[in-house]
């Protein structure tokens, strides 16, 4: 089983857990990029607790990463241009309480099993998923999950770099899920799911 | 009275500092990761946003004890972990996030010394949508508002430094920034003006 780096700053909210260890995450704080060797992992999920100014001025290495085959969660809210491709978020209009989150049909694998309902309410309330969209999204990216309005949500690119790119408009789904319902292996999934691209990415980008 | 902000620059932070409602609340926004480039002695309050790099806050941590110290006002929102800052007893909490969708769910807090000043600005209802821990207040410091089990969320420390501290463990600029739980705007108000009237 590959490392999985989890990119944010050190705060309360992305301190691991024993179980995010033992399913293979290592925390990587946000500002230590430039001295890690990215390449010892076979993911990275970046939190939305980064700056995106020292990620901007970091770009390189993230698109370096990338083009040895890596592969890229990002749950941020993006407003600058250090993810390749990857549009703005912009909040959404519609009020949380009537936002809805749709499957792109046929339903990713990423979400298999997952109700979307689970995912529209936590415990009963609605707005954790995220509260925006992006306001584009690469040319053949693949969308996942959009609103009402069709914006998209959740996509994958795969075309921008050599490695693939899991972009969430602010979406924190690692960690969304909760015991009680459908989303308890969504963590799991999202995991097995990066894993499963950077095998196949990697072996792309050696040709 | 001359206020700073202390952020990290997360994208919801931004958010916040671009709406106009809450700009009169603050003079500078400075950078954690380049406060050694600030003259803190300068403002008469700081403002230590939520959840900012305790890597950071520990770095530069003898510059705000230094700060309390000389006598000026320190405000910290959200968590206090690893005790960055001393005397600061902090302990996480489950957060309940979805009492307020239940029939008949509340989460029960009890305001405490009610005529203490700052009552003046906040109106005690406005600190309630979550929390993500408590404090243990020390000796002589003034608790604001508490769980049932007689732990603070909110209070306000005279005696461990000759300024003043202020601590809470609700993160109202979080949810501002986020456009999440915006019932959070009122309390940050009142204490905003407790600020500029102290």
């Amino acid at each position: 089983m590959g490392y999985i780096a989890y990119i944010g700053t050190d705060i309360q909210f992305t301190r691991l857990t024993d179980k995010d260890r033992r399913l293979g995450l290592i925390f990587l704080h946000v500002y230590d990029i430039p001295y890690a060797d990215l390449s010892a992992y076979e993911g990275i999920i970046i939190t939305n607790f980064v700056e995106e100014a020292f990620l901007l001025e970091n770009q390189t290495i993230l698109k370096r990463y990338l083009d040895q085959g890596g592969v890229i969660f990002s749950q941020v809210e993006n407003s600058l241009p250090w993810l390749p491709g990857c549009g703005k978020w912009v909040r959404s209009p519609i009020p949380i309480k009537d936002r809805e989150f749709h499957y792109t049909e046929p339903v990713h694998q990423l979400f298999q099993g997952i109700d979307l309902y689970d995912l529209n309410y936590k415990k009963g309330v609605k707005g954790f998923l995220t509260r925006g969209y992006f306001d584009r999204i690469p040319l053949n990216a693949e969308v996942l999950l959009t609103d009402q309005d069709k914006q998209p949500v959740l996509y994958i690119d795969r075309h921008t770099t050599k490695g693939v790119i899991i972009a969430g408009a602010g979406t924190a789904l690692y960690g969304y899920g909760i015991q009680e319902n459908s989303t308890k292996y969504l963590s799991e999934q999202i995991l097995s799911y990066i894993r499963e691209q950077a095998q196949k990415s990697r072996k792309g980008a050696k040709k | 009275m001359k206020v700073a902000i202390i952020t990290n620059h997360y994208s919801f932070q931004n958010r916040f500092f671009e709406l106009e409602e809450f700009q009169y609340m603050y003079d500078d926004i400075l950078p954690i990761r380049f406060l050694h480039r600030y003259n803190l002695l300068e403002y008469d309050t700081i403002i230590v946003q939520e959840h900012i790099s305790v890597f950071h806050l520990k770095r530069y941590r003898s510059r705000l004890i230094q700060f309390l110290k000389s006598g000026k006002r320190l405000i910290i929102m959200g968590e206090v972990i690893d005790g960055w800052l001393p005397h600061i007893e902090w302990e996480t909490s489950e957060v309940n996030f979805s009492w307020w969708v239940k029939k008949d769910g509340d989460l029960p807090l009890i305001q405490r010394n009610s005529s203490h000043e700052i009552y003046q600005y906040i109106h005690f209802p406005d600190l309630k949508w979550h929390y993500h821990g408590t404090f243990h207040p020390p000796q002589g410091a003034v608790s604001l508002a508490e769980t049932p089990e007689g732990k603070s969320i909110f209070y306000i420390d005279r005696v461990s430094y000759r300024g003043e501290l202020i601590v809470t463990s609700v993160d109202p600029t979080y949810h501002i920034g986020l456009g999440f739980i915006t019932q959070a705007k009122p309390f940050l108000h009142g204490l905003a003006k407790y600020i500029h009237a102290k």
